[in-house]
């Protein structure tokens, strides 16, 4: 399996001795110690902006220390110790191979007043011994313990200062204790002020502080290392060349778990968030992790099955054999780049699964006293992280955000907008998009740069609808809806040949050009025109004014110089000259067509033309002056080529190409939206039996179920006003998607919009609801006996919405209201007014009952507690509460609504 | 951070919100509620814990399930009609139905013990089957478990469905055009759900008449252990699609019209580990993959059966695929 990491040279020199602490009081610093300095280093937190849902939230270490300490230049210091301290966070104990022992506080705040202790020196009692370990204790900070190696057989091996009480001569340690022999390493016990662990020449034994003397000893080959875990207080870890050992604390028993690894064990350390985990680091480097049984409270917290105890494995797996939940990973890269080094490294702060190396550079560096001259071949020292046996999920939900967790870190993320469907639609629906096209396309435009094709959909539809309304042209709207322009206009889109090429400009002003642009006309060119809304739609209507309301110049323009031929292009030029001086794209369009047609025999003023047409950003005035100009035989790709949408092209293509051309236009803009499913295309197609693929790769490609919805219930009504039979493969696949949107909206929990959208669409199709739910029949029955109590079988409450039936007052209930009529059982009462169930909200002396509605009477209730009450008094009750108004309920009714 | 519920515009998928879940150990799996309103995660620590997270992101820990006496591999939600029901599965061999009480505080529903090894995948079916969940043990059989409205458990266990271990299970979405005709009560939709397992193999399995879970189809391609499939939702798209993922670096997108019998398939481009988790977005364009390399990657596809990264900063190995329509630039 193959590993994640990060790495990060940093400044640290080579030494023979690297050591990296955790900070005791910040689990975001940690330290590394070299005998010559200690340098701290923070982990950055990384800011929400900077996370990215693809990695998992690692910190970064700080390339360089926040703060650092030259101890010793002749590199005499042997063993370092940082203070669990809560005002002075960075005070650490270095001991030296000369017995001496120095305080040293490394914080820059000058301000805080220093303990006294600081900088003092004091030596081992007397002994001109070197230090070999040192530990502060984690309850009583000022206590600290060293470890001193034995010569004289009567020499303590181990003793505990308390710092704050340090005399010059030295010996006042609290304890002198005397072991038997030289002592390599000591830990005290989590949370404990009395239990220290430590390994001598002869095993490794529990001193017991309270009662100032050894306690259990296990005799052992030396032993270096030693850890104890902090989490789970359980367990204490050494290790000696290729071999681990655990000891139980609470037993101290010799035996309790040992293994062994494929090469010399360089480092020890315990998982600090997941319990009981220890990590192992070999020379290779090697990793090893062990997790031993799982204690809460001192109770092993392991699976008793018939085949044996199961416990946990880092990797989750579990197993009943301690050896089993070993699991080891071999760090080939670190190998590959740093072979034979020594590393050190810590567990990571906020990973389970993650660890910390700090790979020590590569060749020494100069003495500290010239490292401002580093020199350029070593290879720094290099932080790295590295991640075993992690993985991510990920929980998708229908608003958008996903949830992903990797390790034990949980983060919320965002889908870009256009990927996150149910955001458009819930805007979208909540703006009024519906079945109206001019409505639609006021939604899509408001709402921005979203889907231009909506907005060039929304566009011809709307034209279309206005358009094909109560006009006597021989043209169905239906039909033209549903089998496109296709079918309708361009089978008779021949021109007729008196009314052949319109065109006041003379056939061929400069010879070899061919013809300058011909303004095709046929009544059936004008019918598409006007269809797809580049024609005014009837008397009043200035579409120019609307077209420049909407910040369409271009459009506008090119509209102008269509419809209106050779005088069109002089209108336009007064259009673009408004706007001129404001916008380049404008005088410089208005130049152009100022030399139309007075100057199509000047070569030079044509190409200049054209040459600056291409700077044009509007891509609509970018073809005007490029049609004007260009030879007819490059017109067919001008048009084919802009991006502008197909309804658009299309417009262009039946003004100036010829029958012939137009023909294959349209051949090749049919194919063009359908591979590439241009939903404003469906103009050409319908949004019959061809528009229906069209409307599914849309939907493949965009989510936009909504859209897809809309149209295709379109497809329904057109159908049902032509009377022709929709193909049951496609009603069955309309039906499917307006059950799933309907679906989606109710995850979305757009209860409402889909009321309006389903009543809507049942207009729209002349439907009623189902039998089952128009015929539905609601009545009220005693809980105790079944009996109805709404007395009048005629007056039976039908077609409420489930949670919400009205009840009308308390003249239909036959007995005084308070209890059933059938069994005299008591009814129910609404749990904020106690009246009984039939009775009026306006009884109450609070209702004002002059904002009654008609649905005040009505009931509703918590589809979780089952608590009810009046509509109106609940929906006042919930104003300022979560909780259900029943005193004896804690259920938070609210959160099901929220 | 976003606040009131505003999305960030520039950013491509960036984290919103970080949730500190309290979890001692491993996330095993995380799962949003159908309104997406909680959030439930497993983990290692053998707890499940569950969050309610509001519209700006922010969320609040509502309830700590102790139950499980080994890690907890997967959870799931069920339908809301059936009321706040979760189930867990769990190394302990046990399946867990819990359900929420008045107040707030969760309840053991219905226990099964019905597997001799872990139990490793979970899934509600689509509400249109009941209260119906399929898990996948590493006894190598799949339990199919439902509360019927009579308020019984039945138990249906196919032994032996992969050989080794399952590994993942997921159903087939119940919209099925075919059988979509308004009004109309022909045929009822297939139930089916598809496995993955440590057999490389992929097998859909569909019930009978008879109630008597059949294997209909064996999909096999991958070169080892399968870790993970998902059906995608029907969204109207007139295909079924299934991803798997497994231990071979591969995610494999299979694909068949309706009333056809062929499955093609789609590779995606090479992953540089092994895969840990496929799921599709709600509306099933969009499939997130995640390897073992702790690294997401977000495809879609584009025109012409192309998928693309839309996140391909982290998918080194998996370049974009080049779409006509941003080829202009």
């Amino acid at each position: 399996m193959s590993f994640t990491k990060i790495s990060y040279p940093v400044e640290i020199d080579h030494h023979s001795k690297l050591e990296l602490h955790s900070s005791p009081n910040d689990k975001y610093e940690i330290a590394s110690f070299t005998p010559v300095e200690i340098s701290v280093f923070r982990l950055e937190t990384i800011s929400l902006s900077d996370l990215k849902v693809s990695n998992l939230p690692l910190s970064l270490v700080s390339t360089r220390p926040t703060r650092s300490y030259l101890i010793d230049p002749t590199a005499t210091a042997v063993c370092v110790a940082w203070k669990p301290d809560k005002n002075y966070k960075y005070i650490f104990a270095v001991g030296f191979s000369n017995a001496k022992v120095i305080l040293l506080n490394l914080s820059p705040d000058r301000k805080l007043d220093i303990p006294t202790y600081i900088n003092d020196i004091f030596q081992g009692g007397g002994f001109k011994r070197a230090c070999t370990s040192m530990a502060w204790n984690p309850t009583q900070p000022n206590y600290l313990a060293i470890g001193y190696p034995k010569i004289h057989k009567p020499d303590q091996s181990l003793r505990i200062w308390d710092i704050t009480k340090l005399t010059t001569e030295g010996n006042n340690s609290l304890y002198p204790v005397i072991t038997t022999g030289h002592l390599n390493a000591l830990s005290w016990v989590a949370d404990s002020a009395q239990h220290l662990v430590y390994s001598n020449l002869g095993g490794v034994g529990l001193y017991d502080f309270s009662q100032a003397q050894l306690g259990k000893h296990n005799k052992s080959k030396v032993i270096n290392g030693i850890c104890t875990d902090n989490l789970s207080k359980l367990y204490a870890a050494g290790y000696c060349d290729c071999r681990v050992r655990v000891w139980s604390l609470e037993a101290f028993n010799p035996n309790f778990f040992s293994f062994h690894t494929q090469h010399p064990v360089v480092s020890i350390c315990w998982s600090l968030l997941r319990h009981s985990t220890l990590i192992v680091m070999t020379s290779y480097p090697e990793i090893y992790q062990l997790t031993l049984p799982r204690h809460e409270s001192g109770i092993i917290n392991a699976a008793t099955t018939e085949e044996g105890v199961f416990y946990p494995t880092p990797n989750g797996q579990q197993s009943h054999d301690f050896a089993r939940n070993l699991i080891s990973e071999k760090l080939h890269d670190i190998h590959i780049m740093h072979p034979d080094s020594r590393f050190t490294f810590l567990p990571h702060p906020t990973i389970v699964s993650a660890i910390i190396i700090l790979l020590p550079s590569t060749q020494s560096s100069p003495p500290p006293t010239q490292s401002s001259t580093t020199t350029q071949s070593s290879i720094k020292s290099k932080f790295l992280q590295v991640i075993l046996h992690s993985h991510t999920v990920l929980a998708m939900s229908p608003q958008g955000p996903l949830a992903r967790a990797s390790d034990i870190n949980l983060s919320l993320c965002y889908f870009p907008h256009h990927l996150s469907p149910a955001d458009t639609i819930h805007r979208r629906i909540q703006a009024g998009y519906c079945f109206s096209p001019v409505t639609n396309l006021r939604v899509c435009t408001d709402m921005g740069s979203m889907g231009e094709e909506l907005v060039a959909l929304w566009e011809w539809l709307g034209s279309m609808e206005t358009g094909l309304e109560g006009r006597g042209h021989g043209m169905q709207l239906g039909d033209v809806m549903l089998n496109g322009l296709a079918a309708n206009v361009l089978c008779l889109i021949q021109t007729n040949k008196h009314d052949y090429e319109y065109c006041d400009v003379s056939p061929d002003p400069i010879g070899d050009r061919g013809v300058s642009p011909c303004w095709h006309y046929s009544p059936n060119r004008e019918m598409s025109l006007r269809l797809l809304g580049w024609l005014p739609s009837g008397i009043g209507d200035d579409l120019t004014e609307r077209l420049l309301s909407e910040n369409k110049l271009g459009k506008a323009v090119l509209q102008i110089v269509i419809s209106e031929s050779n005088t069109g292009v002089r209108r336009a030029i007064q259009l673009l000259r408004k706007v001129a001086s404001s916008e380049r794209d404008a005088s410089i369009a208005a130049m152009a067509l100022a030399g139309y047609p007075s100057c199509l025999q000047n070569k030079y003023w044509i190409e200049t033309c054209i040459n600056q047409a291409t700077t044009l950003t509007d891509p609509y005035l970018r073809l005007c002056v490029r049609i004007l100009y260009s030879h007819y035989s490059d017109l067919y790709n001008i048009i084919r080529n802009e991006h502008i949408p197909a309804n658009d092209k299309f417009i262009l293509a039946c003004s100036y190409l010829s029958d012939k051309d137009l023909d294959r236009f349209r051949t090749d803009l049919l194919k063009e939206i359908e591979t590439k499913s241009l939903l404003e295309g469906l103009f050409l197609t319908g949004l019959g039996t061809r528009g229906i693929p069209i409307m599914r790769k849309y939907l493949l490609e965009s989510g936009d179920l909504l859209t897809v919805c809309i149209l295709s219930s379109m497809t329904l009504k057109y159908s049902l006003d032509m009377g022709s039979l929709v193909p049951p493969e496609i009603s069955k696949l309309i039906d499917c998607w307006w059950g799933c949107l309907c679906d989606y909206m109710d995850r979305t929990r757009l209860w409402k919009e889909r009321c309006r959208l389903q009543i809507a669409r049942n207009k729209l199709l002349n439907q009623r609801p189902p039998d089952d739910i128009a015929n539905a029949k609601w009545y009220i029955q005693c809980g105790y006996c079944g009996k109805r109590i709404s007395g009048d079988d005629r007056k039976e409450l039908r077609g409420r919405k489930l949670a919400s039936i009205h009840l009308s007052t308390e003249k239909n209930v036959s007995t005084s209201g308070s209890c059933c009529p059938s069994c005299y059982k008591p009814l129910p009462r609404c749990v904020v007014c106690h009246r009984h169930m039939g009775s009026s909200a306006e009884h109450v002396p609070n209702g004002t009952g002059v904002d009654s509605k008609p649905t005040d009477d009505w009931i509703t209730w918590c589809q979780t507690c089952g608590h009810w009450g009046h509509s109106k008094h609940l929906s006042d009750w919930f104003k300022e509460n979560t909780c259900c108004p029943s005193p004896c309920c804690s259920c938070q009714c609210i959160w099901n609504d929220k | 951070m976003a606040t009131s519920g505003t999305i960030p515009p520039a950013t491509p998928v960036g984290v919103l919100n970080t949730i500190e879940t309290g979890h001692e150990d491993i996330i095993h799996d995380a799962q949003l509620d159908f309104y997406g309103k909680r959030l439930a995660t497993c983990s290692s620590d053998h707890s499940v814990k569950i969050f309610r997270i509001l519209s700006d992101g922010s969320h609040q820990q509502t309830a700590k399930l102790n139950r499980h006496e080994g890690p907890v591999w997967q959870v799931s939600w069920a339908h809301p009609k059936f009321g706040s029901v979760l189930a867990t599965c769990s190394y302990d061999r046990r399946i867990l139905f819990w359900q929420e009480k008045d107040d707030g505080s969760w309840d053991v529903l219905h226990e099964y013990r019905g597997h001799t090894s872990s139990v490793n995948s979970i899934d509600f079916s689509p509400p249109e089957w009941d209260l119906t969940v399929a898990c996948a043990s590493s006894d190598g059989a799949i339990s199919v478990v439902t509360h019927t409205p009579t308020g019984e458990w039945q138990e249906k266990k196919i032994v032996n469905a992969h050989d080794i271990g399952c590994n993942s299970i997921s159903w087939a979405p119940p919209h099925n055009p075919q059988f979509l005709a308004p009004g109309m009560v022909a045929d009822p939709a297939p139930v089916r759900f598809v496995s993955g397992g440590c057999d490389n193999l992929v097998k859909i399995w569909q019930r009978d008449e008879m109630g008597e879970w059949k294997n209909i189809e064996v999909l096999s391609k991958h070169s080892d252990w399968v870790r993970s499939v998902a059906w995608a939702p029907a969204t109207g798209i007139v295909e079924e699609v299934i991803a798997s993922g497994g231990q071979d670096l591969s995610v494999i997108i299979w694909k068949r019209p309706f009333e056809t019998t062929e499955w093609t398939t789609v590779v995606l481009p090479p992953f540089s580990d092994m895969i840990w988790h496929v799921s599709w977005s709600l509306m099933g364009n969009i499939l997130a993959v995640s390897s073992g390399d702790n690294k997401v990657s977000l495809w879609h596809e584009g025109t012409d059966q192309a998928w693309d990264c839309i996140n391909p900063d982290v998918h080194g190995t998996a370049e974009p695929v080049q779409t006509p329509n941003n080829t202009d630039n």
